[in-house]
């Protein structure tokens, strides 16, 4: 009972700032995030490129240091732990990139990537490694006779599973996935997506799920936060966030998403533009110059996290949050292209 | 502006293309054609591997030299005008002067294809001075115009910026710029919009779709993602391992996808409100050194498994991959018609 | 999994011609090197001497193994220096002589004699065969070329990746340092180095070259270093829990071989000139030992009486660094997974 409600992942007020090189001026990667990951469920994370969720991603882990704020994990506070009781703590998280083919050392076979983990900690000695290993090959669709060969002799998909084992082959039980699938063919995405939500199942896994695809984390979430300009700008229940999107950022992505149903072309919201450099961000509401239904008080405001009238785990940062815009003109002039 | 470069149109017939490897020589697109029409956008889809961006590159005659080579078939490109012309066997000077002017072509990395060294403004403006003799002033300014064409904001100032100081949906903006400039009436993109996200991808989408309605292009869309061209395509050609296998108008293709490999394909594209766990497509594209025989789909080819499950023993034939059709393995489908406007290469589906 | 590392090397190794051709060529150098004393020596390599057998030349082998001293006492007289050699082998029932029956340092009062049946490429201009002081000087200019670089390769890769990987302060300390060395006039700084050395000998050599040839190295080291460090194997294994000497000597250094191992290579050939120079300005192994080194400078100043005389030292200078060359871009290639790309098209 207490495992179950007991949060496994927890980031309080989390801020992870860079010095902008050749001069002053700060980056705010991460700014002020704050999200509860229960033990077994699988927490979205969207946003676009640039704003901030794979250093997040990255600060959870403690790979990048956090400037601000707490990271607890299983209530150790992660955020001042010293080199080597972190590096003890990280059998317990793990994570996948983007590109595997990246993430995998060319030099290395695929035996030596994914037993490396096991002698790193000692968790298997001698034969047991290949054993190991060879049972988590198998695990993800590989096959232990491809312990021999190297990351380029593999194709995309498989590189990913090589990846995925790696990681599971320690028996951790959060893993982070930053864009596991946007390197892929969506044949091969489906492949790893499924596999993903089968090894959840399993293992008994929390996922910290990143992608930039909202398709793609309603399929394997329970919970999403948008994230935009290092900030979360709505976070709740998965169906309270797709059904009711409370920002005007989630619509936009929700309307991006390419939908394979060819109709008579319709009006759809998008944005204009691109984000503002982080190390910049526009006074007010971030995301005000490209809101289709930026109001004066957006451009001086910044807007908090609020609770919505729905649902009260779901959280949304608009001034508008509460007015119906459905039916609103957008006063953007851009924000509607046919 | 040339009065005709509403009309160019390139047709593709039976184009093979040779790779030369240790291994010997293989055949990435092994009999492929199709049609590229004035004001219509034609996609090609499929995973990596299937030889789609090899067969974007022939039709450009980009293909390195020395490993690769057009083995056979025709690129035929025409101007409305009654001039035409064989890509695929013209002498390169006759084809450097297409390319550019009448043929461009956009990738999928938009960092990798500009140049870091010179302003953006200048990359684009070269391309009006080379083929339309501009003055280097008056090059300028079409640069800047064509930049804020495609959606640039404050394009006079941008203009005189590199390319790493664009964003990568600036960058891919910044790339149509550049093929836009010599006024080509085709238009090949070679998964434009892969590399960026959802939302900056629906915007070159949309904007693709506008600039091709304005200036009459014909264009070639090479993707793996099917909901892509859901959006921007006239007529798709799902291709697999070298060859067509399903062809046929977008609206029909969607509701109607008649090849299993279609079918799975189509089952992989990403929805909303839709859980995962369709698996994907098992295994995954045979390298052109070891396509199987028969039809090259057959080995991940649920159909053909499931009726040799219904079907006589007699039928079937026992491969590396389970129990299949026999005429899977001995027979290779052709691309032939089911409709209007419809062809399928399987041998269960058309009969 | 690590034990079969050094087999899968050694397996894509020997698919290289030229890289098995330069190692097979290498060993015999060495093998040279080694047994100089069987191979051009005065003394005989087995004689009988009033009755009793002798093996002066393999000796001399032996001498130069630590713990064969035992056997030495064995060849006394011949050890001895007014022992006269031809005189006992003349008198011997039975005697096997070197291939190249002269010792490098054997003056004769035929000078500068071209080449012949008795002396196969000639003498010097004091009368000394150069066929068996080119074999004498394989020692010390392997000894000089490979000790050198090997130690320069150590103290470059050692200081280039701790800079490249630590950054910070070490980086500057070690970049200043790296600037510093090359601003220096090495050649001089050499110099300056051998005149407070009371006997200078070949050791002292190798250790003056090797700890001033290490910058380019050091460099091209911490450029790589600074290349792989944020490369996202590198994020990924410190994810899995590799401290920082895991993820430099496992991940990130056999990423950053191939170039470097290259640089290396190139080296040894420098250095052997740098012998050679220092050898000429009396720095360097003290005359008469013969070197490469030697033999080409002295050759220099007689080039107009006597030009067969260049061609030996330079045709085996040229050989070492050119198999050197070829072991070391092997090595490379093999190391490199990948083998020849294979230049596939995507598609």
């Amino acid at each position: 009972m207490s495992n179950a409600t007991f949060p496994l992942l927890c980031a309080k007020d989390l801020s992870v700032r860079y010095r902008v090189s050749g001069g002053r001026g700060v980056l705010m990667a991460v700014n002020d995030v704050t999200f509860d990951l229960l033990r077994a469920t699988t927490l979205g994370l969207v946003g676009e490129s640039g704003c901030g969720k794979t250093t997040l991603a990255r600060a959870v882990l403690r790979l990048v240091p956090v400037s601000d704020g707490q990271v607890v994990f299983d209530g150790l506070d992660l955020s001042h732990l010293s080199g080597s009781h972190l590096r003890r703590l990280r059998r317990r998280m793990q994570i996948v990139f983007q590109d595997p083919l990246g993430s995998l050392s060319p030099r290395m076979t695929i035996g030596d990537a994914v037993g490396e983990g096991l002698r790193i900690h000692r968790l298997r000695r001698g034969s047991a490694i290949r054993d190991r290993v060879a049972e988590m090959l198998e695990r993800v669709g590989l096959q232990a006779a491809d312990m021999v060969r190297y990351p380029y002799e593999l194709s995309g998909g498989q590189r990913q599973r090589v990846a995925i084992a790696r990681a599971l082959a320690v028996g951790p039980e959060l893993l982070v996935c930053d864009e596991p699938v946007s390197a892929l063919d969506v044949s091969a995405q489906a492949q790893i997506l499924s596999l993903l939500v089968g090894l959840r199942r399993d293992f008994g896994l929390t996922y910290l799920f990143i992608s930039h695809n909202l398709a793609i984390v309603d399929s394997v979430c329970d919970a999403v936060a948008v994230m935009y300009l290092g900030r979360f700008v709505e976070i709740g229940p998965r169906a309270a966030v797709f059904e009711n999107p409370g920002h005007p950022y989630t619509r936009v992505l929700l309307e991006s998403v390419p939908d394979p149903e060819p109709r008579p072309r319709r009006a759809s919201l998008r944005t204009i533009g691109e984000p503002a450099s982080p190390s910049s961000p526009p006074p007010g509401c971030p995301f005000h110059p490209r809101c289709p239904f930026a109001v004066d008080v957006c451009r001086h405001d910044r807007p908090e996290l609020r609770a919505t009238s729905s649902a009260p785990a779901h959280r949304v940062a608009c001034h508008r949050a509460d007015e119906d815009l459905s039916g609103a003109t957008p006063s953007n002039a851009s924000g509607i292209t046919a | 502006m040339s009065p005709n470069r509403h009309s160019a149109a390139l047709a593709v017939r039976d184009l093979r293309v040779e790779i030369r490897t240790r291994e010997g020589i293989v055949r990435p697109v092994d009999g492929v054609s199709f049609d590229i029409r004035p004001g219509r956008t034609l996609g090609l889809a499929g995973e990596s591997g299937c030889g789609k961006t090899v067969s974007a590159l022939a039709l450009m005659r980009l293909l390195p030299r020395g490993q690769a080579r057009i083995s056979g078939g025709s690129v035929l490109w025409s101007n409305g005008d009654g001039e035409s012309v064989n890509l695929a066997t013209a002498a390169e000077q006759e084809v450097r002067r297409l390319r550019g002017r009448r043929l461009a072509m956009i990738f999928q990395d938009p960092a990798a294809a500009l140049n870091p060294v010179f302003t953006v403004g200048e990359q684009i403006a070269e391309v009006s001075r080379l083929h339309l003799g501009l003055s280097h002033g008056k090059a300028m300014r079409r640069a800047v115009s064509l930049l804020s064409r495609v959606g640039i904001a404050d394009a006079a100032r941008r203009a005189r910026e590199y390319p790493h100081q664009f964003s990568g949906g600036m960058q891919q903006r910044a790339m149509l710029a550049m093929a836009l400039a010599g006024e080509p009436g085709i238009l090949i993109a070679d998964e434009p919009t892969t590399a960026l996200d959802v939302t900056v991808q629906a915007q070159i989408v949309d904007l693709l779709r506008g600039l091709q309605s304005e200036a009459g292009m014909g264009m070639l869309w090479v993707t793996h993602d099917l909901g892509v061209l859901a959006q921007v395509a006239d007529e798709i050609c799902v291709m697999y391992a070298g060859r067509i296998v399903e062809r046929a108008g977008t609206r029909e293709l969607f509701a109607n996808p008649l090849h299993p490999y279609t079918q799975a394909l189509l089952a992989c594209v990403p929805r909303l409100h839709r859980p995962a766990g369709t698996g994907g497509i098992p295994g995954s594209v045979p390298t052109p050194a070891e396509v199987p025989p028969g039809c090259r789909f057959h080995p991940r080819c649920a159909l053909s498994r499931r009726l040799a499950v219904e079907l006589d023993a007699e039928l079937c034939v026992n491969t590396q991959s389970g129990s299949v059709l026999r005429r899977c393995v001995d027979e290779v489908p052709a691309l032939r018609p089911v409709g209007a406007d419809h062809w399928v290469a399987c041998g269960e589906v058309a009969s | 999994m690590l034990q079969a590392r050094a087999p899968r090397l050694w397996r894509r190794f020997r698919r290289r011609r030229l890289g098995m051709l330069s190692l097979a060529g290498l060993v015999l150098l060495a093998a040279v090197a080694v047994l100089r004393p069987v191979l051009a020596s005065r003394l005989p390599i087995v004689c009988r001497y009033e009755g009793r057998l002798y093996f002066p030349g393999l000796v001399g082998v032996l001498r130069s193994v630590p713990f064969a001293s035992a056997v030495v006492e064995e060849s006394r007289p011949f050890s001895l220096p007014s022992f006269d050699v031809e005189k006992a082998v003349a008198d011997s029932s039975f005697a096997v002589r070197a291939l190249i029956p002269y010792d490098p340092l054997d003056y004769s009062s035929e000078v500068r004699a071209r080449p012949s049946r008795q002396h196969w490429l000639g003498t010097d201009d004091l009368g000394r065969d150069v066929a068996a002081r080119l074999v004498h000087g394989t020692a010390v200019s392997l000894k000089v070329g490979l000790g050198a670089m090997a130690l320069a390769g150590l103290v470059g890769i050692v200081l280039g990746a701790w800079a490249g990987y630590a950054g910070g302060i070490v980086d500057v300390v070690v970049s200043r340092l790296i600037e510093l060395v090359m601003c220096f006039p090495v050649f001089f700084l050499i110099l300056a180095v051998m005149v407070w050395v009371e006997e200078p000998g070949v050791t002292h050599v190798v250790f003056v070259i090797g700890l001033t040839a290490w910058t380019p190295i050091a460099r091209l080291m911490r450029a790589e270093m600074l290349r792989l460090r944020g490369s996202e194997f590198a994020v990924a294994a410190r994810a899995l829990g590799a401290g920082p000497v895991r993820v430099l000597v496992r991940h990130l250094l056999p990423n950053a071989m191939a170039p470097v191992a290259v640089t290396i290579t190139f080296g040894v050939g420098h250095a052997i000139l740098i012998e050679a120079g220092l050898s000429w300005l009396g720095f360097g192994v003290p005359p008469p030992a013969p070197s490469w080194g030697v033999m080409l400078r002295s050759a220099y100043d007689q080039i107009q009486s006597a030009p067969f005389l260049v061609y030996p030292p330079c045709v085996a200078i040229f050989v070492t660094v050119l198999m050197v060359n070829w072991l070391g871009e092997a090595v490379r290639d093999a190391a490199d997974p990948r083998g020849e790309s294979e230049n596939l098209v995507p598609g």
